[in-house]
């Protein structure tokens, strides 16, 4: 097993180019670590080694660039939970890195490693699909061609669901990512900062576990003279499975009964049983993403 | 692989297979015991240690991602025989039973308190969240955290004061 760890993209790149049909790219390591207790040695049938890209300083750079934040993959979450910038561009993203697991792993996990291990209840996912984030990567070339660049909705990277089995028998679930262990996450790029632009995210994890959440929402939207103008959310977790959908908010005043009426009859009526995983019954499940929704928009409004 | 890094502010060139944990290079190799085994998987936190001033599992960092690197461990956290102020502070409010947790904890708010020398209640939960400790329970543990700057034990009355 090889562990190749370049410093500079552009040898990186290389690499890729001439031998990355045997090679995984890793980062900071903490899902393979955590999940596969004899690795490397795991995953030694697949691979012939690994390219770590966690010291690149070029894909770890948070910028603004043409009127859009563009957020390095190998940010580390806690660099993200610290950016002043994030703050104005995208609340949601700040405040869901801010309660991904814990202070010791948001120092050492990178953005593009949290992403691509496709966690139902991964808050990072979540905040960044409710902005309607596009992802860039870069797809290895067929036989040793330079590879291709691409830039795309967040969504599209996520088709269906898959199974992780380790050999002392963990099981997990989750999206199932359609870059393969060589193709590269360079950024993600955050839409333009419109005015009277929103967003929150918030979270209900059960006791039992440190770091997973059964519920993870996050909402973006726009409000003007007091009105809300759209709304949309994004809601998963170990619980329900991705839930993407616009909240009938618009034209609503920025009042809570108002705006807590309209939400509750949305959840009401919505089918969970649809997207639920496990965990509680969908008339629950409605109930705690309702419950997660008032508490964002109280805090909004400043209540 | 040769991996150029340094422990406890001392540059070392160490000769190790890019794969070996960290947690068993310090444990076994340099048997330095203070950075406890726990899960292996980044839930407790007793293996917790400082990766250039910042906080992180050792059990989930790999040698071969340490190349320049400072690394701290709770041996460099010391002064020769002589206890930290939170170490200190952890004696005088019993927050440590077995102590197995301790290393990691003291670590972990160590960080803590070098960026906020008086944190809220809230933020030390939050920054402990990592860790976990089977028999003392977590509220000496806060009040250790928090009793830091606070007058020494010796002056009960004072202490007691200055905690309301």
């Amino acid at each position: 097993m090889e562990f190749l760890s370049p410093k500079y993209l552009s040898e990186a790149y290389d690499i890729l180019d001439k031998r990355g049909d045997d090679l995984k790219i890793c980062a900071g390591l903490t899902h393979l670590l955590r999940f596969y207790s004899d690795f490397p040695n795991e995953l030694s049938h697949s691979y012939k080694g690994f390219l770590h890209v966690g010291e690149l300083a070029a894909l770890a750079e948070c910028r603004e660039e043409n009127n859009r934040f563009s957020l390095g993959s190998t940010a580390t979450i806690s660099a993200l939970a610290a950016d002043p910038y994030l703050a104005r561009y995208a609340n949601a993203v700040l405040e869901a890195a801010a309660v991904t697991s814990t202070p010791q792993i948001r120092n050492r996990r990178t953005l593009g490693g949290e992403v691509a291990w496709g966690s139902y209840h991964s808050p990072l996912i979540c905040a960044l699909l409710a902005m309607e984030a596009r992802v860039k990567v870069r797809f290895r070339g067929k036989s040793g061609a330079a590879g291709r660049e691409e830039t795309f909705e967040l969504h599209e990277l996520f088709v269906g669901e898959t199974k992780r089995e380790s050999k002392d028998g963990k099981v997990f679930e989750s999206r199932n990512v359609k870059t393969k262990a060589q193709d590269l996450i360079v950024k993600f790029i955050l839409p333009p900062q419109q005015s009277g632009g929103f967003s929150f995210f918030r979270a209900l994890t059960p006791k039992i576990h440190t770091e997973n959440s059964g519920v993870v929402v996050s909402v973006s939207g726009t409000a003007q003279n007091g009105t809300i103008l759209s709304a949309r959310m994004v809601a998963s977790g170990i619980w329900m499975k991705t839930m993407e959908e616009t909240l009938p908010l618009d034209g609503t005043r920025m009042s809570d009964s108002y705006i807590y009426e309209r939400l509750y009859t949305f959840c009401d009526r919505y089918n969970f049983e649809s997207v639920r995983r496990s965990g509680p019954p969908g008339g629950q499940l409605g109930l705690i993403l309702f419950g997660l929704l008032k508490e964002g928009f109280s805090n909004m409004l400043g209540r | 692989m040769i991996i150029e890094w340094s422990l406890n502010a001392r540059p070392l060139r160490s000769e190790v297979s890019p794969f070996r944990k960290l947690l068993d290079y310090l444990r076994f190799d340099l048997k330095l015991l203070g950075t406890k085994e726990g899960c292996r998987e980044g839930k407790c936190g007793a293996c917790s240690i400082w990766v250039d001033g910042n906080p992180a599992n050792a059990c989930l960092i790999l040698m071969g991602q340490l190349e320049g690197k400072n690394v701290t461990t709770i041996e460099g956290l010391n002064e020769r025989d002589k206890f930290t102020p939170l170490q200190e502070s952890f004696l005088t409010e019993t927050a440590i039973e077995c102590g197995f947790c301790v290393p990691g904890m003291v670590m972990t708010a160590t960080a803590l308190l070098e960026e906020n020398s008086d944190p809220s209640r809230l933020q030390i939960r939050e920054s402990l969240k990592g860790h976990l400790c089977a028999c003392t329970g977590y509220q000496k543990i806060l009040d250790a955290v928090e009793g830091v700057g606070l007058p020494p034990a010796s002056e009960g009355r004072a202490r007691m004061k200055a905690k309301r």
